[in-house]
């Protein structure tokens, strides 16, 4: 869906990126992550030409962004920006349907498909369609904002660090359902990010970048996992594993319970890293799962975590020992 | 409500002469009586509005148009000719316009352009200069064309700040406007400077108040306006 051959940027002195070539598959959802300054957002505005490369092409859908109009074609990608930018003169039902006003549709749809947006990233259109950007709380706007680059129902979104000026609750809240409603509609996302318990908690696939170059382009268990280079195994840092752990599903891990009833449960809906928190915090072995009406369907004990988390260590050749556990991974590898 | 209130006021000649009769008793005169109030503002407000509204519909796209990329080059043109305007006195601008125009409000309208085009383009340029990058990225970034991001996002955003220099640039000009009968116009110049010929108070009293007041309501219908054409500000 999106992809990027061999895209230099050179300012007078620097070069922001050097050669980076990279495929999107249409329905993933990438994170182009890195420290700053390593040139994720310059490589992120090379695709609607908010930056044009010196080098290289840029592919969007199959064609060569250079070969469209700079407008028609931003018209068609959807673009998310940590401040947002919502125009203060306008409603949040106004900003809304923006893109669909310039696209020309008529009035009776773009409100409609505007009101429909607003339900969708949860705001009620009877209280919020006729509010200003001012009397919104910092992730109202930021969903007004999702709202707005959905609305006109573009298949490729940007998302230059979205949650990035949120307070940590509401983040994660707004990640939660971000992830929620990717899993209906399935976009192809690029999603800058230089938090790596972001890109692991979303990405289908992330691209770690350094110096304007990609130092790894995997899956988020493949690149916590086996890192690459020196620089990701820096980057990723020493929580790693629990990192890992969070992008494992529970339900892969649940056995039988046996001998005692748990005395501690857990959500089915959560991931390994909220059991292996509750075993920590309850010194206990095992800990039981409850579904959505809390009855216990079974325990997830200490070993099934070490045997998901069971990694290849450089310094111990031999003692290799197969990945298992994480379904997400191989949803479409890179190119 | 207020315009028409005011109005009425200055229609009141008897009244006028009345109060100034009363605040000065020796004089023989104490209204100016070769033409009405009312006649003398509705001059007053002729030629201010001419003025006002040239300085509006050539400030305002000459700034606009130096914030475009066609226009950059000009700005710092643009920004020393309207700085000049106004340090030049609009006196000598009356007295250089005479064998232009001659006698009459044309000169005037001239001067009082020149003068009343500063706040008009500087506070333009500054309106545009303040627009929050943020919005102005996230309009490019979604589509909207140049013109559509000047019509769409910029105006709107800058213009409460464009109407605060409208605002200053018009009182400015209601109030330097009674330099007119210098060179033969007319407005309530006509009793202030008649008044000081003759020593009469009474005939500057009556022009200075009527374009006192006039200044005053012209200020706060302007700030109210301003507030108007934002309901989206706190």
């Amino acid at each position: 869906m999106i992809r990027f051959e061999n895209v230099t940027k050179r300012y007078a002195e620097v070069a922001a990126l050097k050669g980076v070539s990279l495929e999107v598959a249409a329905g993933q959802l990438v994170c182009l992550l890195g420290p700053s300054g390593c040139g994720k957002t310059t490589l992120l505005r090379t695709v609607n030409r908010l930056i044009e490369p010196t080098e290289g092409t840029v592919m969007v859908g199959g064609q060569d962004v250079r070969q469209l109009d700079e407008v028609e074609l931003r018209r068609g990608i959807g673009y998310v920006i940590q401040s947002i930018g919502l125009f203060p003169h306008m409603s949040v039902l106004e900003n809304t349907l923006v893109v669909p006003r310039l696209l020309g549709w008529d009035r009776a749809k773009r409100q409609e498909r505007a009101r429909e947006m607003l339900h969708l990233v949860g705001l009620e259109p009877s209280t919020f369609a006729n509010r200003f950007p001012r009397e919104l709380s910092g992730g109202q706007a930021q969903r007004v904002g999702l709202a707005r680059a959905l609305c006109a129902d573009p298949p490729v979104l940007l998302m230059d660090e979205p949650f990035g000026a949120v307070d940590p609750p509401t983040r994660e809240r707004l990640q939660d359902e971000f992830l929620r409603l990717q899993a209906g509609l399935k976009k192809t996302i690029l999603f800058v990010t230089h938090d790596l318990e972001e890109a692991v908690k979303l990405a289908d696939q992330i691209c770690l970048m350094n110096a304007g170059q990609v130092e790894q382009y995997d899956p988020p268990a493949e690149l916590l996992g086996r890192p690459k280079t020196e620089f990701v195994r820096g980057f990723i840092g020493p929580s790693r594993t629990l990192l890992r752990l969070s992008r494992i599903p529970l339900d892969d891990l649940i056995e039988p319970v046996v001998g005692a009833p748990p005395r501690h449960l857990v959500s089915r809906s959560g991931t390994a890293r909220d059991a292996f928190s509750s075993l920590l915090a309850h010194g206990a072995r095992a800990v039981g799962v409850a579904d959505g009406e809390g009855r216990v369907v079974g325990e997830v004990r200490l070993e099934a975590l070490l045997g998901a988390v069971a990694e290849v260590d450089p310094e111990r050749e031999g003692e290799e020992r197969g990945e298992k556990g994480d379904l997400r991974e191989g949803k479409g590898g890179a190119v | 409500m207020l315009w028409v209130a005011l109005l009425l006021l200055f229609a009141q000649q008897g009244l006028w002469a009345a109060v100034l009769g009363a605040l000065f008793p020796d004089s023989r005169s104490p209204v100016f009586d070769r033409e009405t109030l009312f006649n003398l503002v509705l001059q007053h407000l002729g030629i201010t509005f001419v003025a006002g509204a040239l300085v509006v519909l050539v400030g305002l796209p000459l700034a606009v148009l130096v914030t475009r990329p066609v226009g950059a080059a000009f700005r710092a043109l643009l920004e020393n000719v309207v700085a000049v305007g106004q340090t030049f006195p609009p006196t000598a601008v009356l007295v250089l316009a005479l064998p232009l125009f001659g006698f009459g409000s044309r000169g005037v309208v001239l001067a009082l352009f020149l003068y009343g085009l500063l706040p008009v383009v500087r506070n333009t340029l500054v309106g545009f200069a303040g627009l929050p990058q943020d919005v102005l990225e996230a309009a490019k970034g979604m589509g909207l064309s140049p013109r559509q991001q000047l019509w769409r996002v910029e105006l709107p955003l800058a213009l409460p700040v464009i109407v605060a220099g409208v605002r200053a640039s018009w009182v400015l000009i209601l109030a330097t406007a009674t330099v007119a009968p210098l060179i033969g116009g007319g407005g309530l110049g006509v009793p202030i400077i008649a008044g000081l010929a003759v020593s009469n108070l009474g005939y500057v009293v009556q022009g200075a108040l009527a374009v006192a007041l006039l200044a005053l309501l012209l200020d706060w219908t302007l700030s109210r306006l301003e507030w108007a054409l934002t309901p989206w500000r706190a």
